[in-house]
């Protein structure tokens, strides 16, 4: 038994301080995704928190299959998806009709001071979902089957979409001279 | 949460426990107020749904509690009018014997034990052998144990038997600070246990709902109806027989009687607010005439 | 492809969370787990919590007459199949007087009503109960009949029919008693076990020693038994949780 499924057959058995550890051990890696995603602490860290909360909820049911830590980050992958979704459509509204929800994320609104001419303000510009797939990736170090497993597409459709963002990436940098 | 006992009957053979009983409980306090053998008992056994009954039915916002079972069972708790204990069981063992049974996981079964212990004042006995508490201690933790499951629907049959006031006390603290958000139903034949904490007051009388009302205005039926009287001692035998007298207390040359009637019984009377004690004894002295 | 995101990775300055956020975070899984009770208790805890109170009497009464059989063995070299007998029908006939009172703990400790009130259903524990009683018992004269069977030369499966049958009927009579009497206080419960499996121990020593052993006869009686048995526990689990039959407040 790993670590981690003992922690959480001490959470199921009514253990606070098994909880306690488990959170302190992954909230930093929970709230850097939900950073990446949204771009902004504050709401990085309302998000982590819901992760957190809904973990909670489901952990009575969470039968060992897999490495937890999938399990953890499919709940924060798809809270902070839900977010992104109810956000662009609140964007749209904003602008007095409704437009329908296109990909490119509004977090270009949140992106740092800093000119987003850097690799990773370009990478943050990506789609959501290829933008998503790099970060599991190279960021949070998950492996392609792992991120599969996540956002509950075929392996093939990951990788696809990874090729597709460093491919986007790679015009850019064509574009600004640069080649990788 | 409502809770609609529908026109419940138990009969057994000729014998009829409960009679076409009907009340809506909402969340508070309700006394059931009755005499020995008035029905109580096998009504709560009834809510509690250890008993089905004979005729009518018990529902929980709109559903019977027989189909709703487990669920019904995880939101109540039960202190029946006597129970037992397993041999060599401790109070601790005991409380967590039935924190296993109400599915609480083991962390949360001790924190809550040991919550409920403290609060019941047994902490510090809680490793000793259940058979050497005094009949109060087992009651307490007969309390503690309905509680365990922090129940929304918490159901007490005769609770403050074998406490002494300050042990009643106490619990009526704890019943008082519960009742928010929560049903709680509590029997006994104790008006005093039940004056200043039951929001609605049920009497029963053979089996069957003879008054409800709550705490301000269950008494109107007898107001204008109570008496302070004074008089000789000699007269005391002839006047209890005569009239329903609630208490009585003797003073230096006169006896201060406190009397139950519809006509004004002596020229002396002085008209008294009734209490929950007066409108009790009244009912029951009814049906023993 | 990584070295090219080497510098990104580096430059990547995540900003701590908000002061006090873990706290808050770590506090509210807590809150919700105090009030949180899990839909379902895994049988297996059921179980294992059913284990943890079965009284000690039961086991004593189970390695005691393990004790008694290895005791045997070491002192008598040489057992006649009469002498075998009688030593299957005792040592199983002591396995089954203080499981008897186990089965009806709850109602003769007065607990049933409050258990009855439980989440976890009363027909669910009392089932627990039957099969882990069940299955000591069971284990328990499967083990003599073999050191019976293997120390003596006697053949297993009549061995182990001395055991199995009177203890079956040991508990129908005891289900029948306590049923149509109304047995429920400890002492009594505990008498009528004691009274019934000295009965049945007196009257199948009695048959083995007068009446020539019959397989067939015996096996039938053990399957008829059984059935019996199963049926009777099957119908106590159904009055428990249908409310039905004749429970202590019913009487």
């Amino acid at each position: 038994m790993t670590e981690d499924h003992k922690l959480i057959k001490c959470i199921k058995a009514g253990d606070k301080k098994a909880f306690d550890c488990l959170v302190r051990k992954y909230y930093k890696n929970i709230f850097a995704y939900c950073y990446r995603r949204t771009g902004d602490k504050e709401i990085a860290a309302d998000l982590t928190q819901d992760v957190f909360t809904k973990l909670i909820a489901a952990i009575y049911n969470y039968s060992r299959t897999g490495k937890f830590v999938n399990y953890l980050f499919t709940i924060a992958v798809n809270t902070c998806t839900d977010y992104l979704r109810k956000k662009k459509l609140y964007v749209t509204e904003i602008d007095g009709e409704l437009v329908e929800a296109v990909q490119s994320p509004p977090d270009e609104d949140f992106i740092q001071e800093e000119e987003n001419e850097t690799l990773y303000g370009h990478l943050l510009s990506l789609p959501d979902i290829q933008k998503n797939a790099l970060i599991l990736h190279y960021y949070h170090g998950l492996k392609i089957k792992d991120i599969s497993v996540i956002t509950g597409v075929p392996v093939s459709t990951v990788k696809s979409r990874m090729k597709q963002g460093i491919d986007k990436l790679r015009k850019i940098y064509q574009k600004e001279g640069e080649y990788f | 949460m409502e809770l609609l006992i529908d026109h419940i009957t138990k009969q057994y053979g000729n014998k009829i426990a409960v009679n076409d009983f009907s009340a809506v409980i909402t969340d508070g306090v309700y006394a059931l107020l009755g005499a020995n053998g008035a029905g109580k008992t096998t009504l709560l056994r009834m809510i509690c749904d250890i008993l089905r009954p004979s005729r009518g039915e018990i529902s929980l916002d709109g559903i019977p509690i027989k189909s709703l079972g487990e669920e019904y069972r995880q939101i109540l708790g039960y202190l029946p009018q006597s129970f037992g204990y397993y041999p060599n069981f401790t109070g601790w063992d005991f409380m967590m014997y039935f924190a296993a049974l109400k599915g609480l996981p083991r962390f949360t079964a001790q924190e809550r034990c040991r919550e409920l212990l403290e609060l019941t004042g047994l902490y510090s006995v809680r490793r000793k052998k259940l058979k050497t508490y005094s009949g109060g201690m087992r009651q307490r933790i007969g309390i503690a144990q309905a509680l365990i499951n922090d129940p929304k629907i918490l159901v007490l049959d005769e609770p403050t038997a074998g406490l002494d006031p300050k042990e009643r006390a106490k619990f009526r603290n704890i019943i008082s600070n519960l009742s928010a958000d929560r049903i709680v139903l509590l029997s006994t034949h104790i008006v005093s246990d039940v004056e200043y904490i039951a929001d609605q007051i049920m009497i029963m009388k053979n089996g069957a709902l003879a008054l409800q009302g709550d705490r301000d205005h269950i008494c109107d039926p007898i107001q204008g109806m109570v008496w302070t009287c004074y008089i000789q001692p000699e007269d005391v035998d002839e006047v209890s027989a005569m009239y329903v007298v609630s208490s009585l207390r003797h003073m230096e040359d006169m006896v201060e009687m406190r009397i139950v009637s519809q006509a004004k019984p002596f020229e002396n009377a002085i008209p008294a607010d009734p209490n929950l004690e007066d409108l009790y004894l009244y009912y029951f002295r009814e049906v023993e005439q | 492809m990584k070295k090219y995101f080497d510098p990104v990775l580096k430059s990547d300055v995540i900003p701590d969370p908000p002061k006090g956020n873990i706290e808050k975070t770590i506090f509210r899984g807590q809150q919700y787990m105090d009030s949180h009770i899990p839909q379902k208790t895994a049988l297996s805890k059921l179980f294992l919590d059913q284990l943890h109170y079965i009284s000690p009497l039961l086991w004593l009464a189970q390695f005691g007459a393990l004790i008694l059989l290895i005791f045997a063995a070491f002192t008598a070299q040489d057992m006649s199949y009469e002498t075998a007998v009688n030593t299957m029908l005792l040592l199983a006939s002591l396995t089954a007087v203080f499981a008897v009172p186990e089965f009806f703990k709850d109602i003769s400790c007065g607990v049933l009503e409050i258990e009855m009130t439980c989440k976890n259903s009363s027909a669910s524990v009392f089932s627990m109960r039957l099969m882990i009683i069940g299955f000591v018992n069971i284990s328990m004269i499967t083990l003599f009949s073999t050191i019976l069977s293997v120390g003596w030369g006697l053949r297993f499966w009549h061995v182990i029919l001395f055991g199995l049958v009177p203890v079956n009927v040991i508990y129908i009579l005891n289900f029948l008693l306590f049923r149509l009497f109304r047995i429920c206080g400890r002492l009594s419960v505990l008498s009528c076990s004691v009274l019934t499996t000295f009965f049945v121990y007196g009257v199948s020593s009695g048959i083995t020693l007068s009446v020539q052993f019959n397989v067939t006869a015996w096996s039938i009686i053990f399957v008829l038994t059984s059935l019996i048995l199963i049926g009777q526990c099957i119908h106590e689990i159904l009055c428990i949780s249908k409310r039905q039959g004749v429970v202590l407040w019913n009487y």
